[in-house]
């Protein structure tokens, strides 16, 4: 007998089940993990998929990470791996099976009922280290991934049940703070199983049958819904371009061109005449493309509608093989983030020409990594401190950008500098908002951060990766430019020294400061039109100057 | 002696007062939003016509959402900040989390300090409490000077690793005291515990309530007085423990969730007269539903919670306040919930509630979404003529009208249908909430309890265990001012914590005993002070603890007198090896174990009053029966029972499917469960057939 669909009530119980499994795993793992990466920062997700992979239900923390999880999972449905009850599988290379950089590990458990495949769950968290290069992984100089770190393939680190203790002995032996590495990836194993237990209770109560056909529809739904609304859009083709500063190899600004096609109820992105794949390790692939693209359009239009992998169905993505946004073997990708946030700010700016009251100006656009590093004297272990900053947001149709605080992809919180102090030899000197670098404009945009960190001990490896050093963060409809981000060697120093954005492995010396130093957004609109009570208040709040 | 609890919440203020004599007496008034004090003295006046003995009560406790209020309509104290230089912006800059991902119009919750009285002076203590910098005493006058100028309320001591090493803010909060008058609050004294921006915040929430706290208590303890009646105030703390109204006046967040956490400890008091102490407390209003799980009769603590986050809140959503709140989820879905189709042809329910203006469309205000309560009408499940104690009758026609154009109709379903279908809905939303309360804590719902409570928590607590698997719902008498009630049945509690930061096999016990000690004769102080006598308290033990290198600690608590042997400690880690597995499904007894903070709460038991003792019928139950009314029940009809609650006795058996009403909440009987009146009162529902 051919299973039935479910009903409206059944239906909707399905969905809220699957979501609230997926945020149960994401809560298992945030508590158990080990490293800061994901315990302060929160630079992880999780998902639940039905069984042909494709993602019904997440938890993500990070929109970066939103539905980058399918890719791999569907790369291995066509591999024809061999599911057995009880595995677990855990991979993390962007070119072998569709990963996303080294450092973002995926494991993924099989759920079955009765031996038969009900589906999948997932999560995805960033490691402090993946070895390679640099501390945390992130060399800017790399121009091959082999650089970057432990390239894995698809591995049952789990088999029917048993720990695979070789394959985490390799991984143990590859990283820089193997403790915290084996306890994270030991948190999403757990949680795999925590989300796996609520897939079989659906399967249990509904029928397994009944189930996936009520997945399949929630899936279609998201999709009808994301079609509508790009069904009451303005057609045509909307083009924009933007910069990223440069690949850290070569002095020279990549190019992000997109043009956005809307036509009937689905749009087209075609990044055709961006830049050829980097040198270094910008570079994008089609995977990490997709995701960027997808958050745009969900965040734009997608208010209200469960975020699946439906939603993708009305979208394509066209970017030409070998260059930055569609990069391919073995292009470095470590920094792709740097890339993707530009796709955002040309999706956006595409955007703003159909929907300008539901668009921001340009935005921090960058993820702001200083990687600090070195060995303890004492012991001789490898310690590794992982920062990441935020910046101001764009202004808004309705108001001014948030000062300091996470926009688009990026979703991350600071690591407390209390928590900084006891755990590594450094020390925070200051931690402020930067006045004066919002864009002017009818809604200024958000004020960028400065935070400064002095290293108490010897032979230090500094690394960044920024950018809007050059470029700065554009306004929109009039409004002025965001204050472009620094790096600056022992500021307020007569040996003051502006280190470049993307650097790797720079030796500093006790006493040494970094001062990082994030850009403001852009402003919204005409600023001759700003509100004299907002002037007011950015003069009282010394957030402005005269 | 009479007693009196006062609870005010959003939309009602309830009072439960117990004479002498075991007398109870409770009462509803609407809460008064301008001055909710109006409204507390009123509900006392009409609490005077029913027991005389009233202005010799020996007591009133209190529990109010004043403080909460404050917070969420942004009327809070002009506070000023003195603070380490290079760090001002740390209360502004926060974690720079954001819970909600995609929404482009998202705004932070204002910053409680202002940039420009948020004033820097040169000091800096090291993490490993070094002082590097000493303080710039010059620079803590000019910031005085300042902030003086300013007209602040109430000035915020807020110093990096003051946690370790308070000299700095003790002396500026001594240099402060010296110039004026100003409440003053040190991170330190409120939070002794690590990570900077939740301690200052914690000064912050503390601060930005604490005029408005003392002018109200002050007012109420002035109109009392006016009114002769000599009772002491006490005040319910987020931590289920009650204090004086003078020292919760010093750290007044404390009273943030008093009125949630009045309803937790009364279904403790509910347990330990029936004899269980495994359960779910289980509270449902009229737009969020509460739960909150009891093990051993012990309430659970959290010390992560954050103020005006929203219902679900969490991290990212409000202001952090450092201090221990009984661990409740709360939910969007209540009796006002809405119900809808989306663009999809998708059923979904709630977040949206209709609340009391216009009110669910049976209400007959001209409210035309179908809510919660519509479908519960339409199923025949409510009485028209006493909802709400019969303030307003119900218009089901209103019901049946609204439910059929938003959802049968769109859906092609029929209208019962329809209607049962958004009580499941309902009811698997409500289930998530016991869930999260107890398997995301490592426990089985099967087999715990059910005690249901608030206005609508009586009419879904049947189908719910059903849901849940748990085997029966206790329904206390009092469930309709559940709060109020439990107010008169709480211990007075204070709780002291400090940060430890020690390998587990590292800790010196002495030492630690002393600190123990030191913290709980501090909190000994107040509750002597209060009137206890010294062999009345009893001080409690609680260590957060993590493995080394973890980032976050789960709070790990010793039920009894602690000992300081190296028992007692193996005793506190293979507990929080024990917690470690039943939350994160994994542990690891090999790995090194770090205490964080310790954590000291000093009690005293207050006398509980003595349970009813509800007589048998001397009338058969059939002819106490008030009328029969309609019900519906997986699509069919059935001319059910309907009883009064005042007109049922001792060992009474009700089955279902029937309805039981009483003042504030209805009862409902699903076929297959039984109902029965226990000696204390409280009706005891479960499955035929089961346990």
């Amino acid at each position: 007998m051919k299973p039935r669909k479910p009903d409206p009530v059944t239906l909707e119980l399905i969905r809220c089940r699957l979501e609230a499994g997926a945020q149960q795993m994401a809560v298992s793992l945030w508590k158990s993990s080990y490293s800061t990466v994901i315990r302060e920062v929160l630079d992880y997700s999780t998902a639940i998929f039905d069984d042909r992979g494709r993602m019904v239900a997440q938890s993500a923390q990070l929109p970066f990470q939103m539905m980058t999880m399918s890719a791999p999972l569907q790369h291995l449905q066509s591999r024809r791996l061999d599911w057995q009850p009880g595995d677990v599988v855990l991979l993390n290379d962007p070119y072998d099976c569709a990963g996303q950089h080294l450092p973002d590990v995926m494991t993924f458990r099989p759920v079955f009922q009765h031996r038969r495949l009900v589906g999948f769950t997932g999560a995805i968290a960033h490691m402090i280290d993946m070895g390679g290069g640099a501390p945390g992984s992130y060399l800017a100089t790399a121009t091959e991934i082999f650089q970057e770190g432990l390239r894995l393939p698809p591995i049952k680190i789990i088999r029917a049940g048993r720990r695979n203790e070789e394959a985490l002995d390799i991984i143990r032996l590859n990283v820089r703070e193997p403790e915290k590495t084996i306890g994270d990836l030991t948190a999403m194993i757990a949680c795999t199983a925590v989300g796996g237990q609520v897939l079989r209770e659906l399967a249990v109560r509904h029928g397994v049958g009944p189930l996936q056909l009520g997945m399949a529809e929630i899936l279609d739904g998201s999709e009808r819904l994301l079609r509508s609304r790009i069904k009451e859009l303005a057609q045509g083709a909307y083009r924009a371009v933007d910069f990223v500063d440069d690949d850290g190899i070569r002095d020279e600004p990549i190019r992000i061109e997109l043009a956005l096609t809307i036509k009937g109820d689905s749009i087209t992105t075609d990044f055709g005449g961006s830049s050829p794949q980097a040198r270094g390790p910008v570079n994008a692939t089609l995977a990490m493309t997709e995701t960027t693209v997808n958050y745009a359009i969900m965040a734009a239009l997608g208010r209200g509608i469960p975020k699946n992998d439906g939603c993708r169905r009305a979208v394509r993505v066209v970017a030409p093989a070998r260059s930055v946004v569609n990069a391919q073997f073995p292009a470095p990708v470590v920094s792709r983030v740097t890339t993707c946030h530009r796709m955002v700010d040309v999706m956006l700016q595409a955007l703003a020409q159909v929907i300008p009251n539901h668009v921001m100006a340009g935005y921090y656009g960058v993820s702001n990594i200083c990687n600090l590093g070195s060995y303890d004297p004492k012991t001789g272990r490898p310690w590794v401190h992982f920062e990441i900053e935020v910046g101001g947001w764009g202004g808004r149709p309705n108001a001014d950008g948030l000062d300091g605080f996470s926009a688009h992809i990026h979703n991350l919180a600071n690591t407390p500098v209390e928590v900084v102090e006891s755990a590594a030899p450094l020390r925070v000197e200051r931690y402020e908002l930067v006045p004066e670098s919002g864009g002017k404009g009818k809604f200024r945009g958000g004020l960028g951060l400065r935070r400064d960190i002095r290293v108490l001990t010897d032979d230090v490896s500094l690394n960044l990766l920024g950018d809007h050093c050059k470029f700065a963060p554009k306004g929109l409809l009039g409004g002025g430019d965001g204050a472009r981000g620094r790096y600056v060697l022992n500021p307020d120093t007569p040996a003051a020294r502006v280190m470049p954005s993307k650097l790797s492995n720079y030796r500093m010396k006790r006493g040494d400061v970094i001062s990082m130093q994030t850009p403001g957004g852009g402003g919204y609109g005409d600023p001759r039109e700003r509100n004299s009570a907002l002037i007011e208040r950015d003069r009282a709040e010394e957030k402005i100057k005269e | 002696m009479t007693r009196i609890g006062t609870d005010i919440g959003g939309t009602f203020t309830d009072l439960y007062l117990l004479s002498k004599g075991g007398k109870a007496w409770s009462a509803k008034l609407l809460t008064t939003p301008r001055d909710p004090s109006i409204g507390f003295l009123d509900i006392l006046e009409k609490s005077f016509g029913a027991d005389p003995d009233f202005r010799n009560a020996r007591e009133i406790v209190h529990a109010t959402t004043v403080a909460t209020n404050a917070i969420l309509e942004q009327k809070t104290a002009r506070l000023g900040m003195i603070t380490t230089a290079g760090f001002k912006d740390v209360l502004e800059i926060g974690r720079h989390f954001r819970r909600d991902l995609y929404n482009f119009f998202l705004e932070k919750p204002p910053v409680l300090v202002p940039r420009q009285r948020r004033i820097e002076v040169k000091e800096r203590t090291a993490a490993d409490g070094v002082i590097l910098t000493p303080l710039d005493e010059q620079g803590v006058d000019a910031a005085i000077t300042k902030l003086l100028a300013e007209k602040v309320e109430v000035i915020l001591v807020c110093f990096l690793h003051s946690h370790l090493r308070p000299e700095h803010e003790l002396r500026v909060g001594a240099m402060i005291r010296k110039r004026c008058n100003l409440s003053v609050i040190l991170s330190h004294a409120v939070c002794a515990e690590y990570r900077e921006y939740e301690r200052f915040s914690t000064a912050a929430v503390h601060g930005a309530v604490m005029p408005l706290v003392h002018g109200y208590l002050g007012n109420i303890e002035r109109r009392l007085k006016a009114k002769g009646i000599a009772a002491p105030l006490s005040v319910m703390q987020s931590s289920g423990g009650v204090a004086k109204a003078a020292c919760v006046a010093e750290r007044p967040a404390a009273m943030v969730e008093s009125g949630p956490a009045a309803g937790v400890i009364s279904a403790v008091e509910v347990g330990r007269r029936l004899g269980f102490g495994d359960f779910i407390a289980f509270d449902m209003g009229g737009t969020t539903t509460k739960a909150s799980l009891v093990r051993g009769g012990q309430i659970a603590i959290k010390t992560d919670y954050e103020v005006g986050g929203g219902i679900q809140g969490g991290f990212g959503t409000g202001y952090p306040l450092r201090a221990p709140v009984v661990d409740i989820v709360e939910i969007g879905t209540g009796g006002g919930s809405i119900c809808f189709v989306d663009g999809a042809g998708h059923l979904h329910v709630g977040p949206q509630s209709a609340g009391a203006e216009p009110g669910p469309a049976c209400y007959g205000r001209g409210g035309t979404e179908p809510a919660i309560t519509d479908a519960h009408a339409v199923l025949g499940r409510l009485r028209a003529d006493t909802f709400a104690g019969g303030q307003f009758p119900l218009v089901v026609e209103a019901a049946r009208r609204a439910i059929q154009e938003k959802v049968a109709g769109p859906l092609g379903m029929e209208l019962t249908k329809a209607a049962e279908g958004i009580i499941t809905l309902a009811n698997a939303q409500m289930g998530r909430a016991l869930q999260l309360v107890s398997v995301e804590r490592g426990y089985d719902p099967r087999g715990l309890t059910l005690v249901a409570f608030g206005g609508a928590g009586p009419m879904h607590a049947a189908q719910l265990a059903a849901e849940l698997g748990c085997p029966r719902v206790v329904i206390p008498p009092e469930a309709g001012v559940q709060s109020a009630w439990g107010l008169l049945v709480s211990d007075c509690r204070r709780d002291l914590s400090q940060a430890f930061l020690r390998r587990a096999d590292q800790v010196d016990l002495s030492a630690l005993k002393r600190l123990f000690q030191t913290l709980a004769r501090k909190g000994a102080e107040e509750l002597l002070e209060a009137g206890f006598t010294a062999n009345a308290l009893q001080s409690r033990l609680a260590v957060d603890a993590r493995y080394a290198g973890q980032a976050y600690e789960v709070g790990v608590e010793l039920h009894e007198t602690p000992t300081f042997t190296p028992e007692m400690a193996g005793k506190i880690n293979r507990a929080f090896h024990e917690i470690h597995q039943r939350l994160y499904g994994h542990s690891d007894t090999a790995s090194p174990v770090e205490w964080v903070t310790l954590r000291v709460s000093v009690t005293a038991r207050v006398p509980r009053p003595a349970p009813r003792k509800l007589p048998v019928a001397d009338q058969p139950l059939a002819q106490r029966k008030r009328a029969t009314q309609e019900m519906v029940w997986l699509g069919k009809r059935a001319q059910s029972p309907v009883y009064h609650r005042s007109n049922l006795y001792a060992r009474d058996r009700i089955a279902g499917p029937a309805l039981i009403i009483q003042e504030e909440t209805t009862i409902t009987v699903p076929p297959g469960v039984q109902a029965v009146v226990e000696r204390t009162g409280d009706i005891i529902l479960t499955r035929k057939g089961g346990k």
